[in-house]
């Protein structure tokens, strides 16, 4: 009878989930942004001289380089 | 700026270049002033843009938020934020990384950096390969044909020091790339940019397989589950590189992962795709203390 009662005991904990205080999931950046393959969206945005740019304008003949950097502040 | 040391060879292979942040037109005028900058810098104040790609760095703003105190939280914080402590105007910004694109805006490979690989994540390579304890510098990159994560062993170094560079390759879905022994193909090889008082050893490659590819009777090595290649580098310690040296923060390498991938009908043209990883320089000879009276 005792053993029943710790075999319930710890499927009862092993049921309870894991984390109950909300940690959420951890954040994989490679998951984030358009994928390969994908189009990624257009943009209307000043450059530092004022001028608009779109992702047509900054598109050189054979594709683009477009990078997101944190700040050129620091 | 590293960027614009590339802006001609960009402009010679037809590529545009533009850089994408949070930051005003003002800052980004000085900023391109200062640098000489003559591509395009992007003002996206209010990151409408980075939240349409997808790529605002949130973990920003949570480390001032309820859940701040979240083991998973905590643990973003420490990947995807500097190392000095985040602080509230720091809201707003990107995940670094770049998107090569095409003609047509369609992404061709992307980059993502900057992030710090935990080194208890990784423990059983690390331990072999390093004995510093900071968290490295990592980055992510998507071919059509594969996903590799690099990063350095140790984030920092000395001249006379040894360190290894570590590519976890994961060929895609139905792909393979080539292996040493692959007669006829473009063996997926780790080049290393020479670089006065760098000295690369012997890369280390893990066991292939054989692939039987049936149009034309061909048994070749390839490696087609992900495999992890250990490229060792050393950093030369005598007088010369000492004085070479000095004075220098940091050494960047350069290098590039050429390979060839096929999956069961066709082989693709040879990729070249250019890497670098950024250590830290610790001086040789350490200033004495002062003595204060």
């Amino acid at each position: 009878m005792r053993s029943l009662y710790l075999v319930a005991t710890l499927a009862m904990l092993l049921s309870l989930p894991l984390g109950a205080q909300g940690t959420r999931t951890r954040i994989d950046v490679s998951k984030l942004g358009p994928q390969v393959g994908e189009r990624v969206p257009d943009f209307t945005l000043f450059d530092q001289t004022g001028k608009g740019q779109t992702l047509q304008s900054i598109m050189g003949r054979r594709g683009a380089m477009l990078v997101f950097i944190r700040s050129a502040d620091w | 700026m590293e960027l614009q040391s590339r802006v001609k060879d960009l402009q010679a292979k037809g590529i545009g270049l533009a850089t994408i942040s949070y930051d005003s037109r003002e800052v980004l005028a000085a900023f391109a002033k200062q640098h000489g900058v003559t591509f395009p810098m992007l003002a996206d104040p209010g990151s409408e843009t980075i939240k349409r790609y997808g790529i605002l760095n949130t973990v920003v703003a949570e480390a001032f938020g309820p859940n701040k105190d979240d083991p998973a939280v905590k643990a973003d914080v420490q990947r995807y934020i500097s190392v000095v402590n985040p602080s509230p105007n720091m809201q707003g910004i990107a995940f670094p990384g770049t998107f090569m694109l095409d003609r047509q805006g369609r992404v061709t490979s992307r980059f993502f950096e900057d992030f710090y690989v935990e080194r208890n994540t990784v423990s059983s390579v690390m331990k072999r390969l390093g004995v510093g304890t900071d968290a490295v510098a990592g980055s992510k990159i998507s071919t059509e044909h594969l996903d590799l994560t690099t990063y350095p062993s140790d984030a920092a170094i000395a001249p006379g020091n040894r360190f290894s560079v570590v590519l976890e390759i994961t060929p895609k879905r139905g792909m393979h790339v080539y292996a040493p022994g692959a007669s006829g193909y473009r063996v997926v090889t780790l080049n290393i940019a020479e670089q006065p008082f760098v000295k690369t050893l012997a890369p280390a490659y893990p066991q292939s397989e054989v692939y039987h590819f049936k149009p034309l009777n061909e048994r070749v090595p390839v490696y087609q589950k992900p495999f992890r290649l250990v490229q060792e580098i050393v950093i030369e310690g005598d007088v010369k590189a000492q004085a070479a040296f000095r004075g220098k923060e940091s050494l960047t390498i350069s290098a590039s992962l050429d390979y060839q991938a096929c999956d069961d009908k066709i082989c693709y043209n040879p990729v070249s795709v250019p890497l670098s990883w950024t250590l830290n320089l610790r001086p040789l000879v350490l200033q004495r203390p002062t003595v204060s009276r």
